[in-house]
C-alpha cells in the first residue's frame, strides 16, 4: 500500500524539522507530476482535480512538464483524478506499482505534507483504436504523431490485432466492482476512498474480467474495444507481466473494421474486409516509414482485412517490413497465399489459363479472384498459422476428412436447429458455415455470392442509360424461349462490363504512372470494390473481372457452378498445399509455419477468453514466444 | 451340487474379471509405449493411468497398475526391465517379472530415459527442463526457461539415448535458428523463453551440450540411431532433417515425399525450379477416389513420430493423422517405400500428445503404436531382406 512507504504519518514534518500533529490546519501545495509508462510527461492542459481530507477541491491543469499544481491543500491524505484523459490508468505512484483497475474504483491517495508534497504518479498511456468504421477521408485511419512516438518509445515495435467477423465497432466499459482485481488493494486506505472517479477516470480501457460471462456483464467493453482489451492483456501476460505491476504494459494497435454485417451475410463481410485492408495499408505505411518493427496477429476474417493490405503493400515495395503475421484461425482459403490469381502475370505457370492446373490446391477458384492474395508474402518475414481442427465454424469439428461438412445436404440438416439457436450461436450451429459460404439457398438464411448481385443491380441503375440493369439479375432460363428478352439481357451484361472497363481506363488516367507512390492515396474504385486487395487495377484486370462477373451472374445465377470453396486456413493449415511448388519452398524454409492446435482450441473464437491451457499453448509459446525471438513486442 | 455352483460361479467372476471390468476401469488411449530390446515386451501406460505389460510372443498383458503416471513407460535397452512412476512419484525400474531394481522419489516426470547400467538417469519435467539423477544427486541438465514447454507446446520432450556412443538427444519445438551453445548454456534459470527446446545432440556422460540441430519447425520429433551415428527428425510443418553426430554441424535435408530434395546451398533464388532435385523420388500411393478438390495424396509430410526400425539402419517416418508410413535409410535423403498400417484400428498418429505411443524395437524390427480410439496396440514386424511390415497382432 502506498502510504505504507510515507514517512510522515501520522504527523507531518516542516522544513525545519518541527514536527506539528497530521490534523494541523496548514496548508500545503500538492504538486503532482503525471508521468507514461513510456517516460513522457502527460499533455498539457489536461484538468486534475485533487481532493483533501476535507472533500475540498484543488482544480489544478497539466502544464508542459506534465506537472499540475496545487496550492492550499490542506495537509494529510489527499486524493486526485484526471477528469479528461480516458484511457490512461495509473499504474505506480512514485516507485510503487498501483494496480489499474483499482486505481479506477478508488482514486489514489498520498499525503500532503507542509510545506510542499510532489507526487509521481504513473499512467498507462493510451489505447490504440483505429476505427475503420468511419467514412474514408475521415482522418481516423491514420496514427497520430502522438501514437507513433508511443509506440517508438514501447520498444519501437508495433504489435496489430485485427479482429474477426460480425464484430461491432463497440465501445469501452466502465470500472466495475465486479472485475477480478476489484479487490486487489487500491491506491488509497483502508475503509472508503476519498474519491471516487468520476466521468473520464471511470472508462476502463482494460480487461477487467476473463471470464467467458465478462462480455454479458460488459466488463470488457464491447465489439472490437472488448477484443482488443482482451487481446492485449494476454498478449502482455504471455510476455511476462505479472498483476503485482503493470508497468511494463504495453498497447496494441486495434484495427475495428465493419465486419458486422449480420451472422448470414459472410460475402457481404468479405468484401467489406478488402475495403478495410486498402485502408489498413495507410497505417501499415506509417509503421513502416517509422522504421518500426511490425508484428500482427488476427483472428478469423481478420486475415482477409491483414492480407488485402499486405497484397497492396507487396505490390509496391520489394521487401519484406512485416517481422511476423500470425493468422489465428484465419477464415480465408488454404491458398490465400498463392501467387495464383486471374489477374496477375504471378500466376502458377506461364500467366493464368483457365484449364492449367485446374486441379493445383495452389489455384485460385474464387469466381471473382477475390480468394488469394498473390504478392501478399513479399510484405512478410514469417507467416504463423495458427488452425485447429475442432473450430467447427471454419469446417467440420472430429472429422478426420476436411471435406465431410461440404456436403450440402449436411448444411440443409442443420438448418433446424440454426433457426432454433440464439443468434450468437448461429453460425456454430451450422456446424461449420464457412465451407457454405457462397450459398444462395435458402435466401431467408444465406446470401451467398448473391451479395454481388443486388450490389451490381443498385449500380447499374444508378449508371441509367438507355438499358434495364433489371435484366441483369433476369435468369437465363427464362429468355430461352424468348429471344429479344435474351438479347437484353446481353445488352445489359455488355453495357456493365464496358462500364468496368471504362472505371479502371478512367482511374489509370488520373494516377500517375509506375509504381503507386506511398504518399500518395490509393485511387479509388466503385465497380472494381471487389478487387480491392490490388493497388492499380488495369484494364486487363478488369475485363477478366467483368467476364468472371458475367460468367456468374448470367451463367450461374450467382451460384458457381465448377468451382468449391477452399477448405479454410485456420481449419486445415498448409495441409494441402505441402507440394505446391510455391508453398512447400517456403514452409521448408520455415517462412510459413502452421501451429496445429486441434488438441486445444476447441471454438473459433476460444482465444478471446482463454484457458489455462489456450494462454500457455497459443498466446506464450505461439506468438509471443516467436514475436520474442526476431522481433520485439514492447519492453519486455 | 453346491460344489458346482460354486464352480460356476467361479468361472462366471473369472470371466467378468479378465473382461471389460477390468482393474481401473476400461484402458484409455495408450500415452506412451516402450518395446523391449529383444522385441518381446511392450509396456505402456494410459490416460486411464493403467500400466500395462504386454506379451508380444503370447499375444497377452498384464495391468501392473491403476495409478501410473501416465507419461511414464519407459524400457530399458537390452534388458528386461522398464521405468514408470507411479502418482506418489515413485518410479520404479521393475523387471517383466515383478522385481523392483530400483526405486526412488522424484518430480513428476514428463519422459524420462535409463541406460542399460541403469546409471544414467534423465527426466523431463512440464517446462521441459531436463535433471540427470535424483533424489540428493539431482542436477539440471537443462533449465533455461519455461517456454516452449510441455504445456505450451502440447507434446513430451522426446528423450531418446544411443548408450554405444554416449549420447543422447532431445527433441520438442523448434521456434529459432540456434544459439551459440557457449554465450548461450542451457542452465539459465531465470530465463523466460528457453533456447534448448529444439532437437539437441547431448553427451551423455558430461550432460553438457554437443550441439542445436535447426532448421525444423513448430513441434518436432528427433530421435538418435543406436549407435549413435545419426539423429533424424520431422515436424509439423513437414520438414525432414538428418544429422551424421560426427558432423553435427551440417545438416542435411529429407526429399519431400512429392516435392523432392530442397538444395539448401544451392546458389538460386527461392522460388528457382534448381532449388529441389526430385531424381530420388519414388511414386506415392495415390487414393482410389480423390477428394472434392482433386486431391489423392495419402501420405504427408506432417511428421508425428520416426522411429528406426532396421537397428541403425532404416527408420519410419509418421504422417500425422495418416495411417502411412515412410521408410527411410539412415544417411539417405530418399523415402524407400510407403507403408500402410491400416485404418482399422487407425494407429495412434492423431496426437502430438501421444507421438511416443508409437515406439519400435529397432534389434528385433518390432513396431508397436496405440489406438487413435481406444487403449488397444498394434504389433508389426518388418522384414529388412523384403521390405515388408506385416501387422502381427491388435492387443486389446
Amino acid at each position: 500500500m502506498i502510504y505504507d512507504s510515507l514517512p510522515f504519518q501520522p504527523a507531518c514534518h516542516a522544513g525545519s524539522g518541527v514536527t506539528m500533529p497530521a490534523d494541523c490546519a496548514a496548508k500545503v501545495l500538492v504538486v503532482l507530476e503525471h508521468r507514461d509508462t513510456l517516460g513522457r510527461p502527460l499533455p498539457e492542459g489536461i484538468r486534475v482535480e485533487v481532493r483533501d481530507s476535507r472533500r475540498k477541491r484543488y482544480l489544478g491543469v497539466t502544464d508542459a512538464e506534465g506537472l499540475s499544481q496545487h496550492p492550499g491543500v490542506i495537509a494529510g491524505l489527499f486524493s486526485w483524478q484526471l477528469l479528461a484523459a480516458p484511457g490512461r490508468h495509473l499504474v505506480a505512484v512514485d516507485d510503487r506499482p498501483v494496480h489499474p483497475v483499482a486505481a479506477g474504483l478508488g482514486a489514489p491517495e498520498a499525503y500532503a505534507v507542509m510545506h510542499e508534497t510532489t507526487v509521481t504518479a504513473t499512467y498507462l498511456p493510451p489505447p490504440i483504436l483505429i476505427d475503420l468504421h468511419t467514412p474514408p477521408g475521415s482522418g481516423a485511419d491514420r496514427l497520430s504523431d502522438d501514437q507513433l512516438e508511443q509506440l517508438r518509445l514501447d520498444g519501437g515495435s508495433a504489435t496489430l490485432f485485427v479482429h474477426g467477423y460480425n464484430v461491432a465497432r463497440g465501445d469501452w466499459s466502465r470500472f466495475s466492482v465486479e472485475a477480478e482485481a476489484a479487490d486487489a488493494g487500491g491506491p488509497f486506505r483502508l475503509g472508503a476512498p476519498l474519491l471516487r472517479p468520476s466521468g473520464a477516470a471511470t472508462v476502463s480501457t482494460l480487461c477487467q474480467s476473463q471470464a467467458l460471462e465478462a462480455d454479458a456483464r460488459g466488463l470488457n467493453g464491447s465489439g472490437a474495444c472488448s477484443w482488443l482489451a482482451s487481446m492485449e492483456l494476454q498478449l502482455n501476460r504471455a510476455a511476462g507481466m505479472t498483476d503485482d505491476d503493470w508497468r511494463p504494459y504495453s498497447r496494441v494497435v486495434g484495427i475495428a473494421w465493419p465486419g458486422d454485417t449480420g451472422s448470414t451475410a459472410f460475402v457481404e463481410a468479405e468484401f467489406s474486409a478488402l475495403q478495410s485492408g486498402r485502408r489498413l495499408v495507410t497505417v501499415l505505411g506509417q509503421l513502416v516509414d517509422a522504421k518500426l518493427s511490425i508484428n500482427i496477429v488476427s483472428h478469423s476474417l481478420g486475415a482477409r482485412v491483414v492480407l488485402s493490405a499486405l497484397n497492396i503493400l507487396g505490390e509496391r515495395i520489394t521487401g519484406p517490413c512485416i517481422d511476423n503475421l500470425f493468422l489465428w484461425e484465419p477464415a480465408v482459403a488454404d491458398n490465400a497465399l498463392s501467387p495464383d490469381s486471374p489477374f496477375t502475370t504471378a500466376a502458377l505457370k506461364g500467366g493464368y489459363d483457365e484449364a492449367f492446373g485446374q486441379d493445383s490446391p495452389g489455384r485460385e477458384t474464387h469466381p471473382l479472384g477475390m480468394g488469394t492474395f498473390p504478392l501478399a508474402h513479399r510484405s512478410i518475414k514469417n507467416v504463423v498459422v495458427l488452425h485447429s481442427r475442432e473450430d467447427g465454424i471454419l469446417g467440420p469439428s472430429g472429422e478426420a476428412d476436411a471435406s465431410a461438412w461440404y456436403d450440402p445436404r449436411d448444411w440443409l440438416d442443420d438448418v433446424a436447429a440454426f433457426v432454433d439457436a440464439p443468434q450468437d450461436d448461429r453460425l456454430g450451429t451450422l456446424g461449420g458455415a464457412y465451407p457454405k459460404k457462397w450459398w444462395t439457398f435458402p435466401p431467408l438464411l444465406a446470401g451467398g455470392l448473391g451479395y454481388f448481385r443486388d450490389y451490381y443491380f443498385e449500380r447499374a441503375r444508378a449508371l441509367g442509360g438507355d438499358w434495364e440493369a433489371a435484366m441483369l439479375v433476369h435468369l437465363q432460363q427464362r429468355a430461352q424461349h424468348e429471344p429479344h428478352i435474351q438479347r437484353l439481357i446481353d445488352h445489359a451484361w455488355e453495357t456493365l462490363t464496358q462500364a468496368i472497363c471504362d472505371e479502371a481506363r478512367r482511374v489509370a488516367t488520373a494516377t500517375p504512372a509506375g509504381p503507386l507512390d506511398p504518399a500518395i492515396p490509393l485511387p479509388e474504385y466503385d465497380l472494381l470494390k471487389p478487387l480491392a486487395h490490388h493497388g492499380r487495377i488495369g484494364e486487363l484486370m478488369a475485363e477478366r473481372f467483368a467476364e468472371r462477373l458475367r460468367l456468374l451472374g448470367q451463367r450461374d445465377n450467382w451460384q458457381p457452378r465448377d468451382r468449391r470453396v477452399r477448405p479454410a486456413l485456420g481449419l486445415v493449415g498448409f495441409e494441402k498445399m505441402e507440394d505446391v511448388e510455391f508453398f512447400k519452398r517456403r514452409i521448408d524454409l520455415d517462412i510459413f509455419e502452421p501451429i496445429d492446435q486441434s488438441k486445444w482450441l476447441f471454438a473459433h473464437s476460444a482465444m478471446k477468453y482463454p484457458t489455462e491451457e489456450i494462454f500457455i499453448k497459443s498466446y506464450q509459446d505461439g506468438i509471443v514466444e516467436r514475436i520474442k525471438r526476431n522481433s520485439n513486442f514492447g519492453r519486455y | 451340487m453346491r460344489a458346482a455352483i460354486i464352480l460356476i460361479a467361479a468361472v462366471i467372476l473369472t470371466a467378468c474379471a479378465t473382461g471389460r471390468s477390468q482393474p481401473g476401469g476400461e484402458l484409455g488411449p495408450a500415452m506412451v509405449i516402450g518395446v523391449s530390446s529383444d522385441g518381446r515386451y511392450a509396456i505402456s501406460t494410459h490416460k486411464s493411468q493403467h500400466l500395462v505389460l504386454w506379451d508380444l510372443q503370447q499375444h497377452s498383458r498384464d495391468i501392473l497398475s491403476t495409478h501410473a503416471n501416465i507419461y511414464s513407460a519407459y524400457f530399458i535397452h537390452d534388458r528386461d526391465a522398464f521405468l514408470w512412476q507411479d502418482l506418489d512419484d515413485i518410479v520404479r525400474v521393475q523387471t517383466v517379472d515383478g522385481e523392483v531394481l530400483k526405486q526412488f522419489a522424484h518430480f513428476p516426470t514428463y519422459g524420462h530415459v535409463m541406460d542399460t547400467s541403469l546409471t544414467h538417469y534423465i527426466a523431463s519435467d512440464d517446462h521441459w527442463s531436463l535433471f540427470a539423477g535424483h533424489g540428493d544427486e539431482i542436477m539440471p541438465v537443462k533449465q533455461d526457461g519455461i517456454s516452449p514447454s510441455f504445456l505450451g507446446t502440447g507434446k513430451l520432450l522426446h528423450l531418446s539415448i544411443s548408450e554405444e556412443k554416449g549420447l543422447f538427444v532431445s527433441a520438442g519445438s523448434t521456434t529459432h535458428d540456434g544459439y551459440d551453445i557457449e554465450e548461450h548454456p542451457p542452465v539459465a534459470p531465470e530465463q523466460r523463453w528457453s533456447n534448448y527446446a529444439l532437437p539437441v545432440l547431448w553427451n551423455l556422460d558430461t550432460l553438457e551440450p554437443i550441439a542445436q540441430l535447426t532448421g525444423n519447425s513448430s513441434k518436432v520429433d528427433a530421435v538418435i540411431s543406436p549407435d549413435g551415428q545419426w539423429v533424424v527428425s520431422g515436424d509439423e510443418a513437414g520438414i525432414g532433417l538428418f544429422w551424421n553426430t560426427d558432423n553435427p554441424e551440417r545438416r542435411h535435408r529429407m526429399a519431400r515425399y512429392s516435392g523432392g530434395l530442397l538444395l539448401e546451398d544451392a546458389p538460386y533464388g527461392i522460388d528457382d525450379p534448381r532449388r529441389y532435385d526430385m531424381s530420388g523420388l519414388i511414386p506415392v500411393p495415390l487414393a482410389d477416389e480423390p477428394d472434392r478438390w482433386g486431391d489423392r495424396s495419402v501420405v504427408t509430410n506432417t511428421t508425428v513420430a520416426l522411429a528406426f526400425i532396421n537397428d541403425s539402419e532404416e527408420f519410419l517416418r509418421f504422417g500425422t493423422y495418416s495411417h502411412w508410413v515412410a521408410l527411410f535409410e539412415a544417411g539417405n535423403p530418399w523415402p524407400q517405400k510407403y507403408f500402410d498400417l491400416g485404418d482399422d484400428p487407425w494407429p495412434s498418429t492423431s496426437s502430438y500428445l501421444r507421438s511416443l505411443s508409437i515406439a519400435t524395437s529397432p534389434q528385433a524390427n518390432v513396431l508397436v503404436t496405440g489406438h487413435r480410439n481406444d487403449g488397444g496396440i498394434t504389433v508389426y514386424r518388418y522384414d529388412p531382406g523384403a521390405r515388408t511390415l506385416t501387422k502381427e497382432w491388435v492387443g486389446e
